[in-house]
């Protein structure tokens, strides 16, 4: 009598447990129910936020695997959808209407806003992106100079996506890489600014689509307070970069007072180093630069296996640096007055103390601040060749 | 008389202690420390450890006045009867409490985090039950299963810190004692609440069979989990900077801002699964110590057939005591933790000092 209690019992039991499994198909998100969100894009037009998505297309994915490219663009594997909202919430909120799947943003590696967008301030965007829970803290983030919805509607011929391409772009270190923690640290930091690579769209090449091209790294978008205040192109955006810490992958001619030709230098290690000082009540802020690089082009008649040629060539180029940092001190210092460098943030680390009492007119102290530049760069190398190449009857002499 | 036969080994219950102190430090810890002791919240966990020693050193000396005792059946020797059931009455009131706050801080957590469609009663529920099961098979369960899952999760911490080597900034240190020392003591008031938590041992060193060296291992334990904690918040401190405090969950952040060689990423998923037996090891230790502070207050032979029930009242509990996560993280914030900090720490060390002076008279009219 008792084990047959416990034989029912038992049975109901199990069929208890087998309601459980049954729950497992009640929220099922399956993969072909979702958009993955690859790129994400805001931009600003009539008192409006645009948020676009660069939504990836399994399908044709497979396609073009197995067809080759018949077609005339051979990725074509990602669409965009944009929608309008007076915040970017609601512009979320009415983009989801357009897609007929469950929009995912977890993979979204790359965020670019258009300097129109970067106008209005970053604050809200940051927020949004920081507090929606799926946005990743890792994904690099642009600018672009267009519209950041036409850098995202690009098909790269090259990559699967264009957002892959600008990620690749950002890990090359081509311009700022920038991820979208340390733009919101960069913000909130006392200096308050920041700076973002600027994305331009090369133009097609003749008989392909319009679509079917690279978006490409063109100048520096400068943050002040959180706002877009100005885009630094070259040769200014050089020395941005270079005093930012973030110059890498550059290749630059460097001339010879009195001689024909240059010599092209390419670095291999750039670092700026920030050393702040406030002596007698003067603030003072020293930048040395570490630089190493290796010679890639000499269209000079001279031999670089001269090695007082060579400290000329290092001289020279130690002062091109000097030039270009100074460019970028007089356009951060006096034009902007941003303090594009963190200089405030060196400062606070130096001494806060002193920083929390002259927090107030930083500003002031900022613009008229001296800065002394100094610079310390080796070429390791001549390339392969020791003596200029391609200088006609050069063997008979 | 305990109401478990069964026995642990003293370095047992020390691998139980670290996840019963990390496993919710590890989420709140940082962000509590940082919004009072800004750059320098690391030092705090350092302050805040004193809390441990003190909680450590009034178990391990109630332990040595009363052998054999758990701090409830001590209390009634101490105070008397009714006096003494009145201690047990406040524990007995507050586990509850407590346990229900870290269950719905555990669900909280899964559901923002990695479950955000399934219902907070499932998350919390599979887990209590669970628990419950760990619990009503015994001490030797919950200290073999804690050998087991700490393991892992001092791996889990070694893991994200190691892949993260490359984005942490150890300029962020600076300025260092930027607003001088008070902050930083004040930051560790939350520490302290967690170092408190090492009043458990007044409730299971009698279940200790080699009493030899439990104080340099619990020492050693101690040492441990504050060196865990203080890592924990410096590496979210080179990583975010002052940003810590504006996030729900630092190191949640942390774990997925690994990015290594563009595949290793998106790993949170993996850190939230090892972190979950961390929290299965919390949830178990307290949830056990309840039944016995139940079963020896009540004075019930086996604590066996409490389990279930009480597991139940604390599911209620995490319903009872909050409504939605600002009003959970408001309960693991700087008020809450004094409240935690008097009954896990003044209120035992309270009864301790009642203990020796009881001793030192007794023995005075022993010698006149």
């Amino acid at each position: 009598m008792k084990t047959k209690g416990i034989k029912y019992s038992l049975a109901f039991f199990l069929s208890l447990l087998c309601g459980l499994l049954l729950s497992g198909c009640w929220d099922r998100n399956e993969i072909n129910d979702l958009a993955i969100v690859l790129a994400t894009g805001i931009d600003y037009s009539h008192q409006k936020v645009e948020l676009t998505a660069q939504i990836f297309i399994p399908r044709k994915s497979g396609s073009v695997s197995s067809t080759g490219s018949s077609e005339s663009s051979p990725s074509g594997v990602t669409m965009i959808r944009t929608a309008e909202g007076s915040t970017i919430a609601e512009a979320l909120n009415r983009l989801q209407r357009k897609v007929s799947r469950e929009m995912f943003w977890g993979h979204c590696e790359v965020v670019v806003i258009s300097e129109q967008a970067g106008k209005q301030g970053l604050r809200e965007y940051l927020d949004f992106l920081l507090r929606y829970p799926q946005f990743r803290e890792h994904a690099y983030v642009f600018t672009s100079g267009g519209e950041a919805k036409e850098v995202l509607a690009l098909l790269d011929p090259l990559e699967r996506s264009s957002a892959e391409s600008l990620r690749e772009m950002a890990n090359l270190g081509l311009g700022s890489r920038v991820t979208l923690l340390e733009l919101a640290q960069s913000i909130a930091s006392p200096s308050g600014s920041a700076i973002l690579s600027r994305m331009l769209i090369s133009p097609a090449d003749p008989g392909q689509k319009k679509l079917a091209t690279t978006p490409y790294a063109k100048g520096i978008s400068l943050f002040k307070d959180g706002y877009y205040v100005k885009t630094a192109l070259e040769p200014v955006s050089v020395g941005v970069l270079l005093l930012s810490n973030e110059l890498n992958n550059f290749i630059m001619p460097i001339e010879l007072p009195q001689v024909k030709g240059a010599f092209s230098i390419r670095m291999n290690k750039v670092k700026t180093k920030l050393t702040p000082s406030i002596v007698n009540g003067t603030w003072g802020m020293g930048v040395h630069i570490e630089s190493e690089g290796e010679v890639v082009l000499n269209t000079t008649n001279y031999d670089l296996a001269n090695p007082v040629m060579l400290s000329k060539v290092e001289e020279a180029w130690l002062n091109r640096f000097k030039e270009l940092a100074e460019q970028a001190l007089q356009l951060a210092q006096k034009d902007l007055s941003a303090d594009i460098y963190k200089f405030a943030d060196q400062f606070r680390r130096y001494n806060a103390g002193i920083w929390k009492k002259n927090q107030e007119n930083w500003l002031t102290i900022y613009r008229n601040m001296e800065v002394e530049i100094t610079g310390n760069v080796i070429i390791t190398d001549t390339g392969k060749s020791i003596e200029p190449q391609g200088i006609p009857h050069q063997a008979s002499n | 008389m305990l109401p478990d036969k069964g026995k642990i080994s003293a370095s047992q219950l020390a691998i139980m202690i670290f996840p019963t102190i990390m496993a919710t430090a590890i989420l709140s810890v940082p962000s509590l420390t940082m919004h009072y002791a800004g750059h320098d919240m690391w030092l705090s966990p350092i302050w805040g450890s004193v809390v441990g020693v003190a909680a450590i050193g009034i178990s391990l000396g109630l332990n040595s006045l009363y052998p054999g005792k758990t701090i409830i059946e001590v209390s009634s020797q101490v105070l008397g009867w009714l006096p003494g059931k009145l201690f047990g009455f406040v524990f007995f009131f507050y586990w509850p409490h407590l346990i229900g706050l870290i269950i719905r801080v555990y669900g909280e957590f899964i559901s923002s985090n990695a479950l955000p469609e399934t219902p907070l009663f499932v998350i919390m529920g599979t887990m209590t039950a669970v628990c419950a099961l760990n619990v009503r098979l015994g001490i030797e369960v919950v200290g073999r299963t804690s050998q087991i899952f700490v393991t892992l999760l001092a791996f889990l911490l070694c893991l994200i810190f190691v892949l993260l080597i490359g984005e942490l900034n150890p300029k962020e240190l600076l300025p260092f004692m930027e607003k001088g020392l008070l902050p930083t003591l004040k930051g560790a008031v939350s520490p302290a609440a967690w170092f408190s938590e090492y009043i458990v041992l007044a409730f299971l060193l009698p279940f200790v069979h080699n009493r030899k060296n439990v104080t340099p291992i619990m020492l050693s334990s101690l040492v441990v989990t504050a060196i865990a904690m203080v890592a924990t918040n410096l590496f979210c401190l080179f990583l975010l900077g002052d940003l810590t405090d504006s996030f729900a969950y630092p190191v949640m952040i942390a774990a997925r801002y690994i990015t290594i060689a563009d595949f290793l990423q998106h790993i949170e998923a993996i850190v939230i699964a090892i972190w979950i037996f961390g929290i299965f090891v919390k949830i178990s230790v307290f949830l056990y110590i309840f039944t016995i502070t139940a079963a020896q207050w009540l004075g019930v032979k086996s604590y066996k057939p409490l389990v279930f029930p009480l597991s139940y009242l604390c599911m209620v509990f995490t319903y009872w005591l909050v409504s939605d996560r600002p009003g959970a993280s408001s309960l693991v914030s700087t008020s809450a933790n004094v409240y935690t900090l008097v009954i896990l720490l003044v209120l035992p060390a309270a009864l301790y000092l009642i203990a020796l002076l009881k001793r030192m008279l007794g023995r005075k009219k022993k010698r006149s």
